[in-house]
């Protein structure tokens, strides 16, 4: 487990793009790609997950602001 | 750094009606208007918390400036190869439909390591402080969970149609 562990970190300083140029041309000589490219894809997919976390609190933004007289008032007279 | 509720909420309220001042004189709704919003409002929290955001420009220029290229594009006003680097990187990645399949899974069975890897790669929180938030007993054994999580994602990874060998 633990050569699983020092590879796993060695692909997100890779991904991070915290690896000095020599380590970064032995990492890429070393490591399978199909390693790699799984792993980009779970960084795709906490980004997704990222976003949606962000995306609702975004949406809890907005509707505490519509709950403001004020501000709801200013956005509804754009769209009239 | 994580941006506070605070910040993004003065953001929200400083920028938002400038962007429906956009959406609406371009033909669009208030929906339109909420929906560009937010995802000029994630592109910026990325760049923003990955630290590669230009120092040139304010974060409502930013954001405001963002927000019209999106609309555009939606719109299909501007195509894709006028979009910059980190707009198309951001679209593209909305579409992908494996990502997608994989996460709806995880957001069912695998909040947990969701949320932690989450704050691993984008709160930029050092296995003290998440060990601390996730109530593991130390570092250490944060580093174990958050390798266990990447190996629970590679496994689902592996069962899907397109990646599996």
């Amino acid at each position: 487990m633990r050569n699983e562990l020092n590879e796993t970190e060695w692909i997100d300083k890779y991904l991070l793009n915290e690896l000095h140029s020599e380590d970064k041309k032995q990492f890429e000589t070393e490591l399978l790609i199909d390693s790699s490219e799984k792993q980009k894809l779970i960084h795709r997919i906490v980004r997704l997950f990222n976003r949606s976390y962000h995306r609702d609190r975004l949406e809890k933004i907005y509707a505490s602001l519509m709950q403001q007289a004020d501000f709801k008032k200013n956005i509804d007279s754009i769209f009239v | 750094m994580t941006i506070r509720d605070n910040d993004i909420l003065n953001l929200y309220r400083d920028c938002f009606p400038d962007v429906a001042h956009m959406v609406h004189r371009g033909g669009g709704t208030a929906e339109d208007a909420k929906d560009v919003f937010h995802d000029a409002f994630l592109v910026f929290l990325e760049r923003r918390n990955a630290g590669i955001l230009s120092i040139y420009a304010s974060p409502k220029a930013y954001i405001i400036g963002t927000a019209k290229i999106v609309f555009l594009h939606k719109n299909r006003r501007i195509d894709n190869s006028a979009l910059p680097a980190e707009v198309a990187e951001y679209v593209q990645e909305e579409t992908g439909e494996d990502e997608k399949s994989i996460l709806s899974y995880l957001q069912l069975a695998g909040q947990k390591c969701l949320q932690l890897l989450r704050s691993f790669y984008f709160d930029n929180l050092a296995m003290p402080e998440l060990a601390s938030r996730f109530g593991f007993s130390g570092p250490r054994s944060a580093t174990v969970q958050k390798f266990k999580c990447l190996e629970k994602i590679r496994k689902q990874i592996n069962k899907t149609e397109t990646y599996a060998k």
